[in-house]
């Protein structure tokens, strides 16, 4: 609002400036609180915003351990307090965001990290797929895991851990499927025949990810300076981020966007038509 | 009329009339043998391998406690979990299961020890190469199910111990 829509208003409005408790939403138009002034749709907005080269994106990047970092960004020429610590804006047509850089900013409270961050493993995760095109079976070819596990006490657990999330996860988004109700597991009589979870030929066996074979990788971010001694817990920290890079892999091989849980083999067919 | 069946060397014989049991009970509740799992009772996970040898049969065969009669045994071997290590000794797989950190609950661990035990015994080193173990490997765990530690450090530990045996059988080539 304050970045893009209010000072493409200002101009739309004839005005110098509109203050956030100028103006509002409702029912898709833009409303001034001084009835006299038109209501904007946000076709109109966007066409002033790309004729002037104003601010047509935002980036931004927000911190949170018990509470939200807040910065300080001059936006339009006013000191701004935000719930960000980072903040960048594309303009027009351009793909490369510019900073717009933070004056101060209020870290989250010292004593947060006792009780949140502490035990927070972070974990990205890269997917590479295969969908076969006659049996609508995906193959989950090769998992690049990055995680933050902190100081490594038993680094072989660690990775047994990581691999057994992965695992799960490939079960979780391809295959776990239970229908709620007295149709699904509350029949009584469901068991693996029925809900399938991954096998040990279901993964990637591979530690290292090599051309032509299946793998599992794991990369240690190096504990940060002043990380301590405790470490962290994983637990299913490596699982979070495999469904949408399943969902991301699929996408890029068949061009077709998953957005629920499981992507079962129907889906598939009935995507590919 | 009885069963006859060996179980880790030791002979026993039923009656008849525990022919419809499953080995899997027999095993937990007539001879405190628990270390065989009961998982998903009806034969997916393979939590429950156990290695059978037939009458007559150089080699034996994987079954799954939990869906095999006792009737179906008759003069048959059968290795539990508890039959793998040699007077307290463990095999040089299940070290390895151990020292590789394989698992972490352990409860699919005896289905996957048996399972690889055997296609240990099975390995030919003069017709076998490191580059046939994978497809080994597959077709004997590969349809086991593990909850809670994935499967590569099994499939490190399993590939491992079948290399060091093919290259000491080939003389370290």
């Amino acid at each position: 609002m304050r970045i893009a829509v209010l000072p493409a208003a200002a101009i739309l409005w004839g005005m110098a400036v509109v203050h956030p408790d100028q103006a509002y939403w409702q029912d898709g138009l833009l409303h001034s609180t001084n009835p006299v002034k038109p209501l904007l749709h946000m076709s109109e907005l966007a066409k002033v915003l790309y004729k002037n080269n104003m601010p047509t994106g935002v980036l931004g990047h927000a911190f949170f351990q018990g509470d939200w970092a807040k910065g300080t960004f001059t936006i339009n020429g006013e000191a701004t307090e935000l719930e960000l610590d980072g903040l960048a804006v594309f303009t027009g047509t351009s793909e490369t965001p510019e900073p717009i850089w933070r004056t101060s900013v209020v870290q989250p409270p010292a004593g947060a990290d006792r009780w949140s961050r502490s035990t927070w493993a972070p974990c990205v995760n890269v997917v590479s797929v295969s969908v076969d095109p006659t049996t609508y079976d995906v193959r989950v070819e090769n998992v690049l895991s990055v995680l933050n596990a902190g100081r490594l006490h038993v680094p072989e657990l660690v990775s047994g851990q990581s691999q057994g999330g992965v695992a799960m996860a490939i079960g979780y988004t391809l295959m776990e499927d239970a229908k709620p109700g007295p149709e699904g597991p509350a029949d009584g009589k469901w068991n693996l025949d029925q809900y399938h979870v991954p096998r040990f030929s279901d993964v990637p066996l591979g530690d290292q990810i090599t051309a032509g074979a299946r793998a599992q990788e794991l990369i240690h971010v190096q504990p940060l300076l002043g990380e301590k001694a405790a470490g962290r817990g994983i637990a299913e920290a490596v699982m979070c981020s495999i469904p949408p890079a399943i969902a991301n892999a699929l996408y890029d091989a068949i061009g077709v966007r998953f957005r629920s849980l499981p992507i079962t083999r129907d889906d598939i067919k009935k995507a590919l038509g | 009329m009885t069963i006859s069946f060996t179980i880790n060397g030791a002979s026993y014989a039923v009656d008849d009339d525990q022919a419809e049991d499953r080995l899997i009970d027999y095993l937990h509740v007539d001879k405190g043998l628990t270390g065989t799992k009961l998982c998903c009772g009806i034969g997916v996970c393979r939590a429950c391998t156990v290695a059978m040898k037939r009458p007559g049969s150089p080699v034996e065969t994987p079954i799954i406690a939990c869906s095999t009669a006792l009737g179906t045994l008759n003069n048959c071997d059968i290795r539990t979990v508890e039959g793998v290590a040699e007077n307290g000794q463990l095999t040089a797989l299940q070290e390895k299961f151990l020292t590789e950190f394989s698992f972490q609950c352990g409860y699919c661990t005896p289905g996957f020890v048996m399972a690889a035990t055997m296609m240990l015994d099975g390995l030919d080193p003069t017709t076998t190469t490191v580059d046939d173990l994978p497809d080994l490997i597959n077709n004997a765990v590969g349809d086991h199910i593990c909850r809670c530690t994935g499967y590569v450090r099994y499939y490190n530990a399993i590939y491992q111990v079948a290399s060091d045996a093919l290259s000491a059988a080939q003389g370290g080539q």
